[in-house]
């Protein structure tokens, strides 16, 4: 068994997809699927650990900065917090690091100019597409922020003993919401399409 | 008092409202305020009623209120004055070397005399071109990291002493400057000042390099090779990083870069499959352009690091966000000043430590820096290194090198009852220019001295030839021996003045012994037959300009003067002329650097009895207004001075001529008016243009203009000089009236000279050479204006030469 991050167009058979990553009536950004599963829990738990490792190395990028912002509302995002053990920042507060799972260059645009100065931000969502602006003397250089690349490597993590317990009790809670290719998606943090 | 156009008034009256608000100690902050308010609305508007131009107006404001602020840091600091001279940009595009005070050290501070400071071309570059993220305001002072010598320390400052040699972070381009003593660190034994200088481009790159965490031996690649990223490399090799490969837009500074120990060079465009094959573990970004992020993150490998040192100037419009994500890139902003704000969370002066690096790491050996500043500079020509930085991409960095200003310009004590020097920064509504004197030539003249004894016979006794033969007895080695012409009692009157005999034909004047020379006044179609004449004599010959009325004749009579063994010399005295002297002098000095155009005029009211009798009316003849025997009028009469003039001022030798040249209807053949357009061999421009009828015209007739890239020179009528380039010890960057530019007779000088260098056997100051140029230049304005089409000169000079006789 093995777990693969695919073009969601070309995808063949069922797959697994963040609530980032799809948007209304639009094709998903990426999916996961799982290979050679031997059933659908096996792969429901094979992907969950892909996507929790996402999550627990941008988690990691942040670990003993606060305040961190989480920009997100699907499964990564989730387990991030929940990582963290950390709420968003409130009006105001200029986050010390921000995490990204959206991969819209608009929130992350927006991120970048909440950022404290000498802040990090982590891009750990798939990249829809789309140019990201920006002038980089002051968006970033003056700043002295950080911005961390936290790729999605289904092949990076081999077991759940890897994990820190809370990202594994997030995953216990959050169940992939098994939908239909093409219909409307109802709310939930990631989902298992057909 | 401010509708005086005199500079003190105007000085006064500033002082004098500014005093009046300001120079009330207690009060002196919120003066200020009111002064800058007052500069801004009601100065501005007074002072334009008054006929001043913007230029001056600012320069007034800016001089009123740096000379309000510098008091204001006495009285708050208690302490005196200093003055020096720093650079400034007073306008867009416009670099001024002007007088500043600074306070002397108070609590803390320090007083620096500054030796060397360092230009960022990168930087200042982009600053100068006003480019997005380096827009800045003027008056700007340029400039951020030098090194000098301590002049003074203010109360608490134990560490410095006066005499230490230091590195300053943060002074501009100045002379002398007063900083807080944590910005000034001591130069370790043996570090050149002009290597210290470099401190805050040091601290710069050192928190950038720090910023990529470099393991020992990691390969580096840096995007950009100015004189951050060169010196970035050069510090993250000293750091222990591995090979490293430097990324330019051209290979312009790869000399440089090998010089550091980059191994591998490569041209961003051309380069693009090796730059992608890179996989470095650590970019160090460093271009300043917005694009170069995309260039330095191609060369990144897998979770490498992407240092961005360079600050972009402009939008990104592409981020390469996709590729830094899923390659696990880490993009860190490495300006400056994210060391304040990492030293505000731990406590310490991180700036004054990465400095201090620095300077350590050059007192090891370990990092040299000094063939990055190639360039030195001379402050006094900053408006022409600007103007040159504007256009050069290869510079990496330049070194203003203050020790070569006098010490009384660099630093001294300053009067806190000064006035403002407003007429020193030019600000005069009548534009006068300042009052300059050139130094004495050197003696590297070889004809300065006069020898000899020439015996000249004078050939044509009418109108010149008065002025020639009273020049030859002005000569302290010419002696006028025998006359003659046509008309005796011209020839008898002249030779009754000055001692001489009369012959009673031009071959009895040739037979003669006592004739070493003969000078030739007569009408022009007569030069060539009676210079070919006495050349065959075995007599130098001397002509009245022009050489000939045709460049067929001023062939024959150069190819004669060759055949015999004689000189041939022209007699275009004007170059004698003071202010042409130093006019070329000035222009050989680099004063106007390559000269770009010329502008001749000639505009006089002649009478009509010219044409019939010169100006004297001693000799009535025809032969002015014949086309055929002139070979021309107004241009070849007159203009023929100021056409050797120029060619002798600016060196320049003409490639066409494009002229309209003017016969009015009547009796006379020849022109009285003409305008040439000239294109010189170098590729500037010029026109000549001129009137003998212009009604009114009773001043001077003559002008001249010539400039260049650096610099603009009025040799006639006024000698007035505006220049970029020190040169001469000139000052640069006001207008100068050149003053005691005054000599004695012309044609005498002339004729010394020439009977020296006949003397010495030395070549004479005008030879067939000259004049040949000067009636080619004629004879083209003339076929131009006949045919309608440019004409070049040189295919004129090669048509109308003889067939050498051993080529038939």
């Amino acid at each position: 068994m093995r777990v693969e991050l695919v073009d969601a167009a070309r995808r063949d058979g069922a797959a697994y997809v963040d609530a980032e990553w799809t948007s209304a009536g639009a094709d998903p950004v990426a999916a996961l699927v799982v290979v050679d599963a031997e059933s659908d829990d096996r792969a429901d738990r094979a992907a969950a650990l892909a996507l929790l490792s996402l999550a627990a190395r941008a988690a990691r990028e942040v670990a003993g900065v606060r305040p961190v912002d989480v920009v997100g509302g699907g499964f990564v995002a989730g387990a991030v917090r929940a990582l963290l053990g950390a709420a968003d920042t409130g009006n105001g507060t200029r986050p010390a690091a921000v995490v990204d799972t959206t991969g819209d260059p608009g929130r992350i645009r927006e991120a970048l100019s909440r950022l404290d100065d000498l802040g990090t931000l982590v891009l750990a969502g798939e990249m829809a597409g789309g140019a990201l602006e920006l002038d980089l003397y002051p968006d970033v250089h003056v700043r002295g922020l950080r911005i961390v690349g936290v790729p999605l490597d289904p092949e990076g993590l081999r077991g759940a003993d890897e994990l820190p317990a809370a990202a594994l009790a997030y995953a216990e809670s959050v169940p992939p919401l098994a939908a239909a290719t093409g219909a409307p998606l109802p709310p939930a943090a990631w989902y298992r399409l057909r | 008092m401010a509708r005086s156009s005199d500079q003190h008034d105007l000085a006064a009256w500033l002082v004098q409202i500014a005093g009046s608000r300001a120079i009330v100690a207690r009060a002196m902050e919120p003066a200020s305020s009111r002064l800058k308010r007052f500069l801004n609305d009601q100065a501005s508007v007074r002072l334009a009623q008054a006929g001043y131009s913007d230029p001056m107006i600012r320069d007034a404001k800016r001089e009123a209120w740096w000379w309000l602020q510098s008091r204001v840091d006495v009285a708050r600091r208690r302490t005196g004055l200093l003055g020096g001279r720093a650079v400034v940009w007073t306008d867009s595009g416009k670099a001024d070397l002007v007088s500043i005070e600074v306070p002397l050290p108070a609590q803390g501070e320090v007083a620096v005399e500054i030796l060397s400071s360092i230009v960022s071309a990168g930087t200042e570059r982009a600053q100068y071109l006003r480019l997005p993220s380096a827009v800045v305001s003027y008056p700007h002072r340029p400039g951020y990291s030098a090194a000098g010598r301590v002049l003074a320390v203010g109360p608490g400052v134990t560490r410095l002493q006066e005499g230490d040699l230091v590195a300053v972070r943060g002074p501009s381009h100045a002379s002398v400057a007063t900083l807080p003593a944590a910005a000034v660190h001591p130069i370790p034994p043996g570090v050149p000042h002009a290597a210290a200088a470099h401190v805050q481009l040091g601290v710069i790159c050192s928190q950038g390099v720090d910023k990529a965490a470099i393991a020992p031996g990691e390969p580096v690649v840096v995007v950009g090779s100015g004189l951050i990223g060169l010196l970035a490399q050069r510090l993250a090799t000293a750091a222990g990083a591995g090979p490293a490969t430097v990324i330019a837009t051209s290979r312009a500074k790869e000399r440089t870069a090998r010089a550091g120990g980059v191994e591998r060079f490569l041209a961003a465009g051309a380069d693009a499959d090796e730059i992608a094959a890179l996989g470095a573990p650590v970019v160090i970004e460093a271009t300043g352009d917005p694009r170069g992020i995309a260039v330095a993150v191609a060369a990144a490998g897998e979770r490498g690091r992407v240092i961005l040192l360079g600050s972009p100037r402009g939008v990104t419009p592409d981020v390469p966000v996709a590729e830094i994500r899923r390659r696990g890139l880490r993009l860190v902003g490495a300006h400056v000043e994210t060391l304040t704000a990492e030293g505000r969370r731990t406590g310490a002066d991180l700036h004054a430590r990465q400095a201090e690096r620095f300077l350590a790491l050059l007192a090891d050996g370990g990092l040299q820096v000094q063939d990055l500043a190639e360039t030195v500079v001379d402050p006094r020509e900053a408006d022409a290194f600007y103007r040159a930085l504007a256009r050069r991409r290869d510079l990496v960095a330049a070194r203003f090198d203050w020790n070569v200003l006098p010490r009384s310009a660099r630093v001294r004590r300053a009067r806190v009852a000064r006035l403002p020097d407003l007429r020193a920064r030019g600000l005069d509504r009548d534009n006068r220019p300042l009052p300059a004197r050139l130094a004495p030539a050197r003696g590297d003249d070889p004809l300065a001295t006069p020898a000899g004894s020439l015996r000249i016979g004078l050939v044509g006794c009418g109108d010149i030839a008065v002025h020639n033969a009273a020049a030859i007895a002005a000569a302290p080695n010419a002696r006028l021996t025998v006359c003659f012409d046509p008309v005796r009692r011209l020839a008898e009157d002249l030779a009754a003045g000055h001692g001489a005999e009369v012959a009673g034909s031009v071959e009895a004047l040739l037979g003669r012994r006592d004739v070493d020379a003969v000078f030739l006044a007569v009408p022009h179609h007569l030069h060539a037959p009676l210079a070919v004449q006495a050349a065959e004599a075995g007599k130098h010959v001397i002509v009245e300009k022009p050489m000939a009325n045709d460049i067929a004749a001023a062939h024959e009579m150069a190819a004669a003067a060759e055949r015999a063994g004689v000189v041939l010399s022209i007699c275009f005295p004007h170059r004698f002329q003071p202010n042409v002297v130093a006019a070329r002098r000035l222009v050989r000095a680099g004063a106007l650097g390559d000269p770009a155009g010329t502008l001749t005029t000639f505009f006089a009211d002649k009478p009509a009895s010219y044409w019939l009798g010169g100006f004297s009316g001693r000799s009535v003849s025809g032969w002015r207004s014949s086309r055929q025997q002139a070979g021309g009028g107004l241009l070849i009469m007159n203009l023929s001075h100021l056409i050797d003039v120029a060619r002798h001022v600016t060196g320049l030798e003409v490639e066409t001529c494009s002229a309209v040249a003017d016969v009015p209807p009547g009796a006379f053949e020849v022109e009285d008016a003409v305008s040439v357009s000239i294109r010189y061999a170098n590729g500037a421009a010029g026109t000549l243009t001129g009137s003998s009828e212009l009604r009114g015209n009773r001043g001077r007739p003559g002008e001249l203009h010539v400039w260049g890239p650096d610099g603009y020179l009025t040799v006639e009528p006024e000698s007035r000089l505006y220049t970029v380039r020190a040169v001469e010890g000139l000052t640069t960057g006001r207008w100068l009236a050149l003053e005691g530019l005054t000599g004695g007779n012309i044609r005498s000088e002339y004729v010394t000279r020439l009977a020296t260098a006949i003397a010495l056997g030395a070549p004479p100051d005008i030879g067939p050479a000259d004049g040949l140029a000067v009636q080619a230049f004629i004879e083209a304005a003339y076929r131009s204006s006949d045919g309608g089409e440019a004409v070049a000169l040189d295919r004129l000079l090669r048509a109308a030469a003889p067939v050498r006789r051993e080529a038939a």
